[in-house]
């Protein structure tokens, strides 16, 4: 049975557009789910109906095979959220900001000390504990932020664009950690994310745009399906673009450089006589995006 | 409940270690204090009230919970800018009791403010302080913190940014505590500003504290500030789980 299943859900803030339109997915035990999207999909309010803070116009999201509306206060025991800008407070301690938080979720004292240790030990950020949040640098107010969400031990743990705006030494230590989650324990993963090497990593993703679900596949599934190669050009103006579309019968403008999917590589001879100056690798997930975002 | 408990603590530590506030809460009436009341103290002739200054206390006590319970309401909003307020709405917690939280602890702010404020009139010769363990004092301080609290909530809920502070200052505290019997009394005023001040639960809160230091109880006051602090609270309520409230709270 799956832990978690969206049933056709649609949501509007007003009568003129709709925020998401009949969304259906599920998540199973275990899952690693990205749901990726450009800006303004529909990505945070799916985030709002899944956490129950906003009711779907039609629809229902089932958690344990049980609608989320009816057992609310269970299913937020159950599930924890990491979001772009860490709701800590800024003024208090590590230890105190991860109390107040355990204490939301009406864990006793000593549940509380364990699971922050060994949160905390896990990370190796022990020595961060009396520290106040606003000494942090963002990486390390990240990780504590997940060892927030952390602190109840979810079932599901919902991370919307959890390494945004962090350097790359930060990114890879937060992923090693949800790496070392993944394989500890059972935890459902649902991750926004606009980075692709990031999404790689899923399961399971979900492509979604103007409100709409796209696709539902594995990484590989979706890299299998799609071109097995992008010939990229910079600065290619619009009569040469027409001349290589109109051969491989696609294309795509990203700001000044335009990309083109190939699975001929006989193909290559006849867009060299058109221009020389491309560069040939093999599809990755961000092309992947692009094609079916701007499709 | 302690959920509740490790809110209003958190709130407390929060808004107790700002120094700089609690004396710039104090200098406000005690400008009134000195200079206002000063002043009038020379030209008017209030019956029935000793001097202006005897006047004056209770409303300066009232005014010192009024912004004070306002401004630690609208921590509600500070927490909405900094994302702070995303734990709460996502804990498991009914929202009901998250709400009465917030509003016990901003009416505890206003209280211990109020308490302070009157320890210095009570230095200054202004209150006896037998007043301090007078219970009609005590309860009223309590009704006018958790009101002065309960109004912060209902404009908090309104209001989306730190930044609309001023706007509420002026159009919403300000009108409250003028148009009530803090610093004149309504007898004698034209029927318009006398309807405003008599709806005014803020003039009631002024009313009850003027009679508790006259060792006197305004039941119907009373009445009408409790009805008030439930109705607001019921406003803060649905006002602040607004569904467009929340996900601007979200969003942040």
């Amino acid at each position: 049975m799956s832990i978690l299943s969206v049933s056709d859900i649609s949501k509007s803030y007003d009568k003129k557009k709709l925020a998401v339109e009949n969304l259906s997915f599920e998540l199973n035990e275990g899952d690693f789910f990205g749901f990726l999207g450009p800006n303004g999909a529909g990505k945070s309010t799916t985030i709002s109906l899944l956490s129950s803070l906003i009711t779907p116009d039609k629809g229902k999201i089932y958690f344990q095979g049980e609608n989320i509306i009816n057992i609310r206060k269970k299913y937020l025991s159950d599930v924890g959220f990491i979001f772009q800008d860490p709701p800590l407070d800024r003024n208090a301690t590590v230890k105190s900001n991860l109390i107040f938080a355990g204490t939301l979720y009406n864990l006793n004292k000593t549940q509380i000390e364990n699971n922050y240790l060994r949160l905390l030990k896990k990370f190796e950020l022990l020595h961060l504990l009396e520290k106040k949040v606003l000494k942090l640098s963002g990486g390390e107010k990240r990780i504590i932020d997940i060892c927030r969400a952390l602190i109840h031990q979810p079932k599901i743990l919902f991370m919307d664009e959890p390494t945004t705006g962090l350097d790359p030494v930060n990114r890879a230590r937060i992923w090693d950690f949800i790496n070392n989650l993944r394989n500890k324990s059972k935890v459902t993963i649902f991750l926004t994310t606009h980075y692709m090497d990031e999404a790689s990593k899923c399961s399971k993703i979900c492509f979604i745009k103007n409100g709409n679900i796209i696709k539902v596949d594995s990484p590989n599934k979706f890299l299998k399906d799609s071109f097995e190669l992008v010939i990229e050009f910079s600065e290619l103006d619009d009569k040469l673009y027409n001349q290589i579309k109109k051969l491989l019968n696609n294309g795509l403008k990203v700001g000044n450089n335009s990309i083109f999917g190939l699975n001929d590589e006989s193909l290559l001879s006849q867009i060299r006589k058109i221009s020389s100056e491309y560069a040939v690798r093999k599809t990755n997930l961000n092309d992947v995006f692009l094609w079916l975002t701007n499709n | 409940m302690r959920i509740a408990l490790s809110i209003i603590l958190r709130d407390l530590k929060k808004n107790l270690s700002q120094k700089a506030r609690l004396v710039a809460s104090m200098i406000r009436p005690l400008l009134w204090l000195f200079i206002i009341g000063s002043g009038f103290n020379q030209i008017v002739d209030i019956q029935n009230s000793g001097n202006y200054f005897s006047f004056l206390i209770p409303g300066l006590i009232c005014m010192t919970a009024l912004f004070t319970g306002v401004v630690s309401s609208m921590s509600i909003v500070y927490d909405k800018e900094f994302g702070f307020i995303r734990l709460l709405y996502l804990s498991p917690s009914p929202f009901i009791i998250i709400i009465i939280a917030k509003m016990v602890s901003a009416a505890m702010i206003a209280i211990i403010h109020m308490l302070i404020f009157s320890i210095i009139a009570i230095l200054f010769g202004f209150l006896d302080i037998a007043t301090l363990h007078n219970p009609l004092f005590l309860i009223s301080i309590m009704i006018v913190g958790l009101l002065s609290s309960i109004i912060g909530l209902i404009i908090s809920a309104f209001s989306g940014t730190v930044e609309n502070f001023a706007t509420t200052m002026n159009f919403i505290i300000f009108p409250l505590f003028f148009l009530s019997e803090s610093l004149y009394p309504s007898d004698g005023l034209h029927v318009i500003f006398k309807s405003f001040i008599d709806i005014n639960p803020f003039s009631h809160a002024v009313i009850i504290m003027r009679e508790s230091l006259n060792n006197q109880f305004d039941f119907s006051s009373f009445l009408y500030i409790s009805f008030c602090i439930v109705l607001g609270l019921i406003i803060s309520f649905y006002a602040h789980s607004r569904e467009s409230n929340i996900i601007n709270k979200i969003s942040k």
